[in-house]
């Protein structure tokens, strides 16, 4: 199992223990985003390395994420179910886990990291974690472009480098090497 | 009560991660407790009233009356310290000061990039400077 699909399957336990049945496609989309950037920012380092995210009309998604929902559901961890939403007047694809939770191989501290962040980003409204993920840099530099151009990039790359790593993790990097 | 970042609660059986020793301590708390309660534990640094060589904070007892002396928070260990060994009565019994705060974090972010501990994952490390900095900023 790949280090996306386990995260994928870590999120749905998580939402589940907090008592949300489902997430929509749109959750698993903007939660790795956002979890890939804070990673960024105060790791230094890429949570999910192999997931590219591209721009899309309501921001970040990823075609690396929907494989690995599609596969999830092949191999039964996850199951979908289409509901109707009453809030956005649309059908909604809700994925939840089908069977217990299989062990991960995620440390301790990457563990705890995603709690910490899954804590604050599961309950958030969709019209929020859209917020949240327009506030990133990758998206705000990819905004600044659209202006210019006067349209959207769609299917645009995103590009993370542009995520600067927290001020107190660069200035502890650079006490270790002086 | 679900603990918070600098919350001083009391153990009456504090288990250190490495040795495994159990004793009587107070510990700080270094992440928010819905954060660990997944891994069963809080993470804490242990007080003690015995100076280590570095990587301490005085904790005046003037400042916190429910210490019976001055002690030291130990940043050069962190500890996943299960919660079925917290003493009774009122818990957190404290909460650090402003003031000891802002050292505490001088000390606690160094710590994270020099001590090899638990908290040297990269991942754990990032948690804690996110949550005191979210902490700070309040």
């Amino acid at each position: 199992m790949s280090r996306l699909e386990e995260l994928i399957l870590f999120i749905l336990d998580r939402a589940h223990k907090m008592g949300i049945n489902d997430l929509s496609k749109f959750q698993l989309f903007k939660i790795p985003y956002l979890i890939q950037v804070f990673s960024i920012k105060y790791t230094g380092i890429k949570f999910i390395p192999e997931a590219i995210f591209l721009r899309n009309q309501n921001g970040p998604i990823s075609v690396d994420i929907y494989s690995a929902v599609e596969k999830l559901e092949k191999t039964g961890y996850i199951k979908k179910e289409i509901k109707e939403n009453r809030d956005y007047k649309k059908s909604r694809h809700c994925h939840s886990l089908a069977k217990k939770l299989p062990k991960l191989g995620f440390t301790i501290g990457e563990e705890i990291f995603l709690d910490n962040f899954l804590l604050k980003l599961l309950p958030l409204t969709q019209a929020k974690l859209k917020e949240l993920a327009y506030n990133t840099e990758p998206m705000k530099n990819i905004k600044k472009e659209e202006e210019k151009r006067g349209n959207i990039k769609k299917g645009a790359v995103l590009d993370f480098s542009a995520v600067m790593v927290d001020s107190d993790v660069v200035d502890i990097y650079s006490d270790n090497n002086p | 009560m679900s603990f918070r970042v600098a919350d001083i609660p009391l153990f009456k059986e504090y288990q250190f991660t490495d040795t495994g020793e159990v004793a009587r301590h107070f510990g700080l708390v270094l992440l928010p407790e819905e954060a660990t309660k997944y891994q069963g534990s809080v993470l804490c640094c242990v007080i003690t009233s015995k100076k280590p060589n570095r990587w301490d904070l005085l904790l005046s007892k003037k400042d916190y009356s429910f210490f019976i002396m001055d002690s030291f928070v130990c940043f050069d260990r962190k500890d996943l310290v299960s919660k079925s060994g917290l003493d009774g009565g009122v818990q957190p019994r404290g909460r650090l000061n402003k003031k000891d705060f802002n050292l505490a974090f001088k000390i606690l972010k160094k710590s994270l990039f020099v001590i090899k501990d638990i908290a040297s994952d990269p991942f754990l490390r990032g948690a804690i400077i996110y949550e005191w900095k979210s902490t700070l900023n309040k």
